[in-house]
């Protein structure tokens, strides 16, 4: 699967798309889009949140499954909020 | 085995570690009252002439509580989600080192070697040592350094761990909890000891 490029090879700054297609009618729109927070954030983390959506939100489900502790999932977490607003932040 | 060895806070879950912790401080007071040990203090071990039963037993449990209270305070300081427990935790399992170092002590071994270096500490009596005594002493101190060494490290990374540290600010609310700690725990198991 292709991984979806989020900063510019260039100059680091954040990409936006730019244009979709339909794949059904060849449809093309052009605009300036921004990214979903979700999506700029790395693979890894994105993981990190499906499997955290799919636990049910238990952490301690989490950790089991990882085969980490519970202070090492919940830093994670934290981590991954720290990141999100930051993003959030760069956007506005 | 490096994880075990030097960061088990960050893979096994903490009752497991509690648990092995609480064992490991029982079976270590245990020895040394065996081995005419007294951890008098969070970094401190002594040899004695003698111990009662109670002694290691109520040492380690000042030494865990003035640790696991003053390190708690340094992570509750970086991160308010800290939990009590991970540094109780911590407390337990960072002082495993330690409790193995009473069997060196072994027939009185160390305790009579160093009062024997201690009374002939004078400008006219030469050192009257055998090759084995000064041998083991040096031994027993190279193991004392390096378990210490291992003791801080296991505290440091649990504490880590248990606050989400990072950068060097953590490192010096560390210091000052363990020496703080260090203080607290002497003086408290100094005043016991004369009740």
């Amino acid at each position: 699967m292709k991984k979806l490029p989020v900063a510019c090879p260039s100059c680091t700054a954040a990409l936006v798309v730019s244009q979709l297609s339909c794949s059904n009618c060849d449809t093309q729109i052009s605009g300036s889009y921004s990214l979903p927070v979700l999506l700029q954030l790395p693979d890894e983390d994105q993981d990190f949140i499906f499997q955290f959506i799919l636990t049910s939100g238990s952490l301690k489900q989490m950790a089991s499954k990882m085969g980490k502790s519970y202070p090492t999932v919940r830093n994670k977490l934290d981590d991954i909020i720290e990141l999100i607003e930051k993003i959030k932040e760069d956007s506005i | 085995m490096k994880t075990l060895l030097f960061n088990p806070f960050s893979k096994y879950p903490e009752k497991t570690l509690l648990s092995f912790g609480i064992l490991a401080t029982i079976i270590g007071s245990y020895l040394a009252f065996i081995f005419s040990g007294r951890f008098d203090g969070i970094i401190d071990l002594h040899f004695v002439p003698e111990v009662t039963l109670w002694q290691p037993f109520i040492d380690n449990g000042i030494n865990i509580c003035c640790l696991t209270i003053l390190l708690l305070i340094a992570a509750k300081y970086i991160n308010k989600r800290s939990r009590g427990i991970d540094i109780l935790t911590t407390a337990t399992i960072a002082r495993i080192p330690y409790y193995i170092l009473p069997l060196f002590n072994s027939n009185g071994y160390i305790l009579e070697s160093t009062e024997k270096i201690i009374s002939m500490a004078t400008p006219e009596n030469l050192p009257d040592l055998s090759f084995f005594q000064l041998g083991g002493l040096l031994v027993f101190a190279l193991f004392t350094i390096l378990f210490l060494v291992w003791y801080m490290i296991l505290l440091f990374n649990g504490f880590k761990v248990a606050s989400n540290a990072k950068g060097p600010m953590p490192v010096v609310l560390f210091v000052m909890g363990v020496l703080i700690a260090e203080v607290i725990s002497k003086f408290l198991i100094f005043k016991i000891g004369v009740l």
